[in-house]
Parts: structure tokens; sequence; C-alpha cells
């Protein structure tokens, strides 16, 4: 009897979980030109927050493309890459905020004249922090 | 009644289904339909569709345009109208700006701001700066500041340096210690730890910068020990000539050392001096069993490297046709020393008052130099293969240095093509050398900024600077110094006619406090040093000066 009681009792007990992370923002961003498509090991990296305007508490950057590596062939194949923190998640969005993928990474073409990139990151308590980047090629 | 009902529902559906929605805008403005118009500098557009707002950033260089900035929307579908609009946002207003179709309108609310300035340096370097009372300063090499770190000459006066920038915003303003400074203005940068911190201000936005210097070369020269021919303190005798025999005035005349030991040859003797490198404590005598011939028995002196251990050669003097110029080489500071050059001179040359090695004992090359006065004086060079000196020399001609007079001197290798000779008698000389054919294409007659005698040349680098090392006498050769004249050209002749020799440093060997020269004058203006130059880096010169005294130094 003794034992059930006991058992019934530590059933209800509440564990205490420490407090979720909320860190939602990103550190940097990092765009691959790779200018050889027959050799990914040939690439130009880009720092696209430190190289372009770039408002943390707006979540907005816009970079041009001036990079002598950079031309509207080679602007094909860019990859990004963000430094978010580890307990955080980042997914892609529309510009309308609607998700339409895990990460940001894959080959992606941004040889247009504008090219604007929209995604979130995710906190590990839920809460999101929007982004876009909006790249910018003259040709 | 149940007629009336029927018709009236039908009449009730009938309406209903007639009565049209309200037209909707399906259209949802992105950042990428709305542009700005006549600014320097990228710009941020986000568009919140959910709330219909779209806020503006533009560069803190583009602020005024806000007061008539020029919105422009492109990308639109067909059915889509929104009115570009120039606005004045610059008071912190907003506009709506309406997006329609088919009817329909949403309202978005537009505002726009400046980013807040980022004051930095956008270029800065240094120049090192003499300042000269009531005349501008004159500026010395402009070096660029890179990473918060610019490179200066270790001779370069740290306390009084320009400091050139130009920064972004333009309206920036630069302080030090509280007071703005303009481009140029002269700055002490002699704190190499903490160097110099700025403050940029721009409106209410202040970030700091710090600029430390780091110098190639020497900054001090250190003397590890000395001994002095006459003493101004008890702490620097003269060797204690009961015990070694060492003379303080006599005819010691050449020096050479290696890492352990220093050694002091007599012209005369047999005699060569074995002391202490460390310490400057005489340790022995070399074994001088075997050494006959020659004006002076022992005279002048160098030490090869073999493969890590030394090999100390010393050679007679000599002056008549047929006698014998010998090389004698301890490998064994025990032993006698083996003869390792016997050549028997075809002329009346006089060899052996210095000699110079280049290489070392498994590939080098000696080379001496005669003391006859000649319209086109010889020079006695000897390849060194394996540890064997050539039994003959190639004999080269060097023109008319010492204005065709006697000389102690010496040919000192700068590169494969170029050589200075320095020595008694006149300034030094610098030769293009081709093969075995020595052509002179420099005779120095500044004597304003050099003066002979200039003894035992010595090219190194340290810390990244290249530097002449060499022994002289002033005063009538009555006092001795060693110099450093630094190096700032790739080729030795520009180098020395366009050297600034303000910036020398030297140190005297007569006198145990800097920088006096008080000695003994000696007759025939010897002098002499060396230089020794660990893996490491670590650099010792010796030298030593008839009637002045011997001391080592360390280069810090």
């Amino acid at each position: 009897m003794m034992i059930m009681v006991c058992m019934a009792v530590l059933s209800c007990q509440k564990l205490d979980y420490p407090e979720a992370d909320s860190s939602n923002t990103i550190s940097s961003l990092k765009c691959f030109v790779y200018y050889d498509s027959e050799n990914l090991r040939s690439y130009q990296e880009l720092d696209v927050l430190n190289g372009g305007t770039f408002n943390q508490q707006m979540g907005a950057v816009t970079y041009t493309f001036n990079h002598e590596k950079c031309t509207s062939e080679t602007l094909k194949n860019c990859r990004l890459e963000a430094t978010i923190p580890s307990t955080a998640k980042l997914v892609e969005t529309d510009a309308a905020g609607n998700e339409t993928g895990s990460g940001i990474g894959g080959m992606r073409d941004l040889s247009a004249s504008k090219t604007t990139v929209y995604f979130k990151v995710v906190a590990a308590d839920g809460s999101e922090k929007k982004y876009q980047v909006q790249f910018q090629f003259n040709k | 009644m149940k007629k009336i009902f029927a018709v009236l529902s039908a009449a009730l559906v009938f309406f209903s289904s007639c009565q049209k929605e309200d037209p909707k805008v399906s259209f949802m403005l992105t950042n990428d339909n709305v542009e700005v118009a006549g600014l320097t500098s990228d710009y941020l557009v986000v568009v919140d569709a959910a709330n219909y707002t779209a806020a503006i950033e533009v560069a803190y260089a583009d602020k005024d345009q806000l007061k008539a900035l020029q919105v422009n929307f492109v990308g639109l579908p067909s059915d889509v109208t929104v009115e570009n609009f120039t606005f004045d946002f610059s008071t912190g207003a907003t506009k709506d700006v309406a997006v329609s179709q088919n009817g329909a309108t949403d309202t978005y609310v537009f505002s726009a701001t400046a980013a807040a300035p980022q004051p930095k340096f956008m270029t800065a370097s240094l120049q090192p700066a003499k300042v000269v009372e009531g005349e501008d300063p004159v500026l010395g090499d402009e070096v660029a500041v890179a990473g918060g770190v610019a490179k200066l000459k270790g001779s370069a006066n740290l306390a009084s340096v320009a400091f050139n920038y130009t920064v972004t915003p333009a309206n920036t303003k630069v302080l030090v210690d509280g007071e703005e400074i303009a481009t140029g203005a002269i700055l002490d940068f002699s704190d190499k730890v903490n160097g110099v911190t700025f403050t940029l201000k721009c409106e209410d936005v202040e970030v700091t910068e710090n600029v430390k210097v780091v110098t190639t070369g020497f900054s001090s020269i250190k003397r590890v020990w000395g001994r002095y021919v006459k003493p101004t303190s008890t702490d620097a005798n003269w060797y204690d000539l009961a015990t070694t025999g060492i003379g303080g005035a006599g005819n010691y005349r050449n020096v050479a050392m290696d890492a352990n030991y220093v050694y002091l040859v007599k012209a005369g003797g047999p005699e060569v001096n074995v002391i202490d490198a460390k310490t400057g404590e005489f340790v022995k005598q070399l074994n001088c069993d075997g050494i006959s011939g020659g004006v002076h028995l022992t005279s002048s002196i160098q030490v090869a490297d073999n493969n890590g251990s030394s090999v100390v050669l010393v050679a007679p003097l000599v002056n008549a046709k047929d006698s014998h110029l010998k090389i004698y080489a301890w490998t064994d500071l025990d032993s006698a020393p083996t003869v390792a050059l016997d050549y028997v001179l075809p002329e009346a040359y006089r060899f052996g008052d210095k000699f110079q090695l280049e290489g070392d004992w498994q590939k080098g090359r000696l080379i001496f130099v005669s003391y006859a006065g000649a319209a086109d004086r010889t020079a006695a060079i000897f390849d060194i293969n394996n540890g064997v000196i050539s039994a003959e020399p190639t004999l080269v001609k060097i023109g008319n240095v010492a204005k065709s007079g006697n000389s102690i001197s010496g040919l000192y290798r700068y590169s494969d093509t170029e050589y200075i000779w320095m020595g008694t008698g006149d300034l030094w000389a610098t030769y293009t050398v081709s093969g075995d054919t020595f052509t002179q294409n420099t005779q120095c007659v500044d004597g304003g900024r050099f003066s002979q005698p200039m003894h035992d040349a010595h090219f190194i680098t340290y810390n990244e600077q290249q530097y002449l090392v060499y022994a002289r006498l002033l005063n009538g050769y009555q006092d001795g110094a060693v110099r450093f004249q630094e190096i700032n050209a790739d080729s030795l002749v520009d180098a020395m006619n366009n050297a600034d020799t303000t910036t020398d440093k030297q140190v005297a060997l007569g006198d145990p406090t800097e920088p006096q020269v008080t000695a003994d004058k000696n007759g025939n203006g010897c002098g002499a040093c060396d230089v020794y130059q660990a893996a490491d880096g670590t650099t010792y010169v010796v030298g030593f000066v008839t009637g002045a005294g011997l001391s080592m130094f360390q280069l810090q």
C-alpha cells in the first residue's frame, strides 16, 4: 500500500527543466561563390554581414557583389552558410514568412540583379527572429 | 400562407446568391518591390506585409536624403498599382502608401531613418618626424598601419612620429587624451606595449582604436663585458700582465669569435689568446708549436665554422718576395696547429695585416689585401673546399684605393656581385664583381658622413633590419669604437651613397662610460671586430682597438 502511494505521489512531481535558450540571432553569414563548376574546391568566401549593410535589429542585410570572382556565370553557383546559436535552428521562408525548407544550404543562383533570401532563426524556447538578405549584382 | 412563405424563401435565396464579395488585394508587397533612388550607399527595406508596414534605413552618409526621399515601386504585377513618391522623412513622419489591385486597396505605412554613424579610420600611417625649431618637421618614410600595428625602424625616434589619417564619416573627429588632433599630428609612440589610443567621435557615437609600433632592428646595444686600456673605474681592468701577458697598448691588432670564445692575436708572438666570450675572462693561450716565419709570426685571425665546431685560422705578416704566407689551423684548442696553407709570394706583397673569411670550412674563401701602396692594389683570393685551402690564390687587381698608399685594409663581401673595401688611408670604396674582376664603382669622399680608419665590415641582419657593422678609430687613432649603420637599399652602392649616418649607433671601446672615447694612441690605426649570430638570432659583436680596449656587446 505504502509503495503504491509513493509511486502515485512521485508520478505527480514535476521535474525542473532548465529554461530553454532564447538566443536567435545570427553572428555570421558567409556566401561561397564557386567560380569553377568543375572544381568545388575553387571558391571565393565572402563575409556578407561585414561586407554588406547590416542591421541586426531589423534583421536585414543588403550585400552588393563586387569581387572580381563574381560574374554572371559564377554567381549561379553560390552557397550560404550562417552561424547561429547551437541551441537554435534556421528555417528558410518566403517573403510572407511561410516556411519553405530547413536551413539555407545548397547551391543557389544569385546572379540576378536582385535576389532576396528570407529565413528565420528559431530559438530553443520557440522565439523567432526573421531575417532577409538582399543580394545585388550590377552586371 | 405556405405559398407566400415559399415565395419569400425563394426570393431570399435568390437575392443571397446575387450578393457580390468585397474585392481584396491578394498581392503582397515585398522589399524587392521597393527601390530608393539617389543614394550613395546601400540601404535596407523591410516590409512587414502582415502588419502593412515598410521600414527603410539609409546609410548615415545619405541621411540628408531623408528630407526628400525618392521611393519607387518595381516588379509589380500588371493589375497592381502603387504610386512612386518623394517624401520628407527627416522629421520622423511616416507616409501612407496605397497598394491597389482590382479595385481594392491596402495601405502600407512607410517610415525611413538613417543608420547610426560608424566612425573608423579609412587609412592610417606613421612617419618618423624630426622636429626642427621654427621649421616644418622633416618626415621619414611613411609606413601604413595594418591591424593596429605599424613597423618602424629601430633607429626611429618613437617619441616624435607623425600620424596621418582619413576617416569615415567625413565629420568624424579624432581625439587623443581628450584633445582633437588633425592628420599629421606629431605623437609619442614610444610606449610599445600600450600604443596610442584614439577616440573617433561622430555625433553621439564614439569608438576607440589603438595603434602600436613595433620596430625592426635593435633597440639597444648592451655591453656584456669590457676591458679597457685606460679604465676609469675599478671594475674595468685590462688583462693582468703578470698572469696573461696581454699588454694594454701592445701590438694586438685583430680579434675573432665563435659561440664560446674570443680569440685575440698578437702581431709578433706567436701568441693567440683565448678569452671566455660570456665573461671576458682570460682562459688560455693556444699552443703555437710549429709556428715560424714572417715579419710577425702571428698577425691576423678568423674562425671558420666546420659543421658546428670551430677551426681557428691565424696568418702571419709577410712582405718579401719568396716569403711564406702560411695559415695555421687549430681544430682543437689544446693541440698545436696544422699548416693549412703555405704559399710562396711571387712578389713583395705585404699580406697578413688582415684577412677575410667568406663561407665556412667546407666551402669558402680567404681574401688577403696587400698593404703595399700601388696604383693598382693586389688582393689574393684562396678557395676553401672540404677543409682544404687552395695552394695557389687568384690574384686580382682592385685599383688605387687608399690613394695608392700603404694601407691596412680588407675587401668585404656584401653579395656575389658587390664588395666594399675599407681600411686605413681612405674612406670606403665599393666594387662591382664579376667572376674574378673587381671594378670600383664608388670611392667615398664624403668626410662629413664617414671617417677612416674603418675595419672589418660585417653585413648582418637583425630583426629584419640589415646593418653594416665595423670597427673605427677616431681622434687621430686615439680612440676606438664599433659602429652600426643601417643598410636601407638593396644595392650596396645605393645604401652607402644614400646612408643617413645620423641614425648610426656607436659604442666606445676605450672607456666604460658611453659615449666618451679616451685611450692611448696607437701608431698603426688598427682595429677589429667580429660578429656571432646564433640560430635564434641572438647577436654578439666583439670589438677591439689597440690602445683602447676589448668589449663584447649584445644587440637587443
